[in-house]
C-alpha cells in the first residue's frame, strides 16, 4: 500500500483542518487499493476507527478506488498533470471517486486527507 | 507609515439589455486601457497582484471589474432576479465589455481574461475585432474539455448548486485546477474567493464556460489578428483547458501566439503572479510597441 496506515491515522487524528472539515460526518470513507481496502469510520465528525476491511460501496458515504499506478501518481508530493487532487485524477485519469452528496460536501476534507496521505507515505513504497 | 495598495475602487452604472447594473471595478495605472476579466464564480480580487505591479501600471490603465452578481457587484436592484435561474451567456459576456468600455471612454482597450474570461478573449477577437486592439486568452480554448462538458448542467448544479453542499466545497473543488507548485497561501486565497460567491452563480457561469462558448474551427480560422491580436497563455496543470486544447485554437488562429506556462494551473494570475508575469510582460510590451507604431503611422 502506498501509505503507512498507522502514521496516516495519527496524522488524521491530530490535524486541525482534517478534524474541522470532517465535522458532523457519520459513516464510512472507503479507500480501495489494489491489494487492500481501508475504511475510515466517522461518528458525528469524530474519526472513530480505521480498519483494513472491505465494505460494499452502498454502505459507504464516500468511495475512492484506484489502481496501483493511479494511487502512486496521486500520492506524489508534486504530482504530474492532472494528478493534483482526487477530482482531477478522477476526471482525467479514471480514478474512481463517488459522486454522493457527501463526496461533494466533504471535498475540503478529502483534499486534506490526500495531503495527509502524501505525508504518510512509506518511503519508496509502491501502491 | 500607513500602507496602501495603489488601487482605486468605484461603482459605475451600466445598462445592458434594458437592465441597469451597479458594477464595481478597481483600477490602477495609466496608459493603454487593459480590462481584466475574472474566472467563473469569482471576482476582480483575483487581479490584486497585477494591479500592484508597477511594471504593468506604468504603461497600462488596468481595470478589474466584478461582473454583475459577482464580488461587490450586487444583483440588479428592481429586478426580481430571485425568480429565475441565473445562467451566464456569451451575449451578456460580450455586451458587458462593450458597455463598460464605452462608459469609461476607453479607446480600443486590451482585454485579458482567465478561464471563462479566457474563452471570452477568443469570442471578442472573433466578434468585435474593431473594438479591441488585442485580447489575451488565459486558459482559453475553442471549448472546455469534453469530460467536463459531458457532465451537463444538471450534473454541474448537483455538484456546485446543491443545498446539501456547503459553499466551502466550491473552493475545495478548485484544487483540481491548481498546480501543486503554487504557494499554499495563494491556493487558499483562490479557495476563499470561490467560497464567497453568490448562490448558484458559479454553476450559472459554467453555462457560458461549458456550453455557450463553443467556437468552431471555421470561426477560429477567420479571426483577424491584424485587427485584434490574440495571445494564448495556458497553464500546464489546467485540466479544463489543457495546453493541448489551447494549442488547437492557437493553430487555427493565424498570427496568434501561444505559450504553455510550466508549473501553473487554471488560475495563474492568482496562483503565482510572480511566475505568470514572466509570460505576461513580454506580451504587454509587444502590445505597447504595436500601439506606438500604429500611432506614428496614423
Amino acid at each position: 500500500m502506498a501509505i503507512n496506515l498507522e502514521k496516516f491515522t495519527q496524522l488524521a487524528r491530530e490535524d486541525f483542518e482534517f478534524k474541522r472539515e470532517t465535522r458532523y460526518l457519520t459513516g464510512i470513507i472507503k479507500l480501495d487499493f489494489p491489494e487492500r481496502s481501508v475504511a475510515l469510520h466517522f461518528e458525528d465528525g469524530k474519526l472513530a476507527n480505521v480498519e483494513e476491511a472491505s465494505y460494499d460501496d452502498d454502505k459507504c458515504k464516500i468511495v475512492i478506488r484506484g489502481t496501483g499506478e493511479q494511487w502512486e501518481a496521486l500520492l506524489q508530493h508534486k504530482p504530474l498533470p492532472f494528478y493534483q487532487c482526487l477530482q482531477s485524477s478522477s476526471v482525467k485519469h479514471g480514478l474512481h471517486l463517488s459522486n454522493t452528496n457527501e463526496t461533494f460536501a466533504y471535498l475540503p476534507a478529502l483534499n486534506r486527507m490526500t495531503t495527509l496521505m502524501r505525508n504518510a507515505r512509506t518511503e519508496g513504497a509502491a501502491a | 507609515m500607513i500602507k496602501h495598495d495603489p488601487i482605486t475602487g468605484r461603482y459605475i452604472y451600466l445598462t445592458i439589455d434594458g437592465i441597469e447594473y451597479r458594477v464595481y471595478y478597481e483600477e490602477a495605472g495609466q496608459g493603454i486601457p487593459l480590462l481584466v476579466g475574472h474566472t467563473a464564480g469569482s471576482d476582480g480580487r483575483q487581479y490584486r497582484h497585477l494591479l500592484c505591479d508597477e511594471e504593468v501600471t506604468k504603461n497600462f490603465r488596468v481595470i478589474a471589474f466584478d461582473l454583475p452578481y459577482h464580488g461587490k457587484s450586487l444583483p440588479p436592484y428592481g429586478v426580481r432576479w430571485w425568480e429565475t435561474e441565473y445562467n451566464m451567456t456569451k451575449k451578456f459576456m460580450m455586451d458587458f465589455q462593450l458597455v463598460l468600455s464605452k462608459a469609461l471612454g476607453l479607446d480600443r482597450p486590451v482585454y485579458m481574461g482567465s478561464s471563462m474570461g479566457g474563452h471570452l478573449a477568443i469570442d471578442l477577437a472573433s466578434n468585435y475585432p474593431d473594438n479591441f486592439r488585442a485580447t489575451i486568452s488565459v486558459e482559453g480554448a475553442l471549448r472546455s474539455a469534453a469530460e467536463y462538458v459531458e457532465v451537463g448542467m444538471a450534473g454541474i448544479r448537483r455538484e456546485f448548486d446543491n443545498p446539501n453542499v456547503n459553499r466551502t466545497s466550491i473552493g475545495a473543488a478548485m484544487m483540481l485546477n491548481i498546480s501543486p507548485y503554487s504557494p499554499e497561501a495563494n491556493v487558499r486565497e483562490i479557495q476563499w474567493e470561490y467560497s464567497c460567491g453568490g448562490p448558484g452563480i458559479f454553476a450559472g457561469d459554467l453555462y457560458y464556460y461549458y456550453y455557450d462558448h463553443n467556437v468552431t474551427p471555421e470561426e477560429a480560422s477567420k479571426i483577424d489578428t491584424s485587427k485584434c491580436m490574440l495571445y494564448f497563455l495556458t497553464g500546464e496543470y489546467d485540466p479544463n483547458t489543457s495546453p493541448a486544447d489551447t494549442k488547437i485554437a492557437a493553430d487555427l488562429v493565424k498570427g496568434s501566439k501561444f505559450w504553455t506556462m510550466e508549473k501553473l494551473g487554471h488560475f495563474p494570475v492568482t496562483e503565482d503572479y510572480t511566475e505568470f508575469r514572466k509570460y505576461l510582460l513580454p506580451i504587454l510590451e509587444e502590445i505597447q510597441q504595436t500601439s506606438e507604431t500604429r500611432t506614428k503611422v496614423a
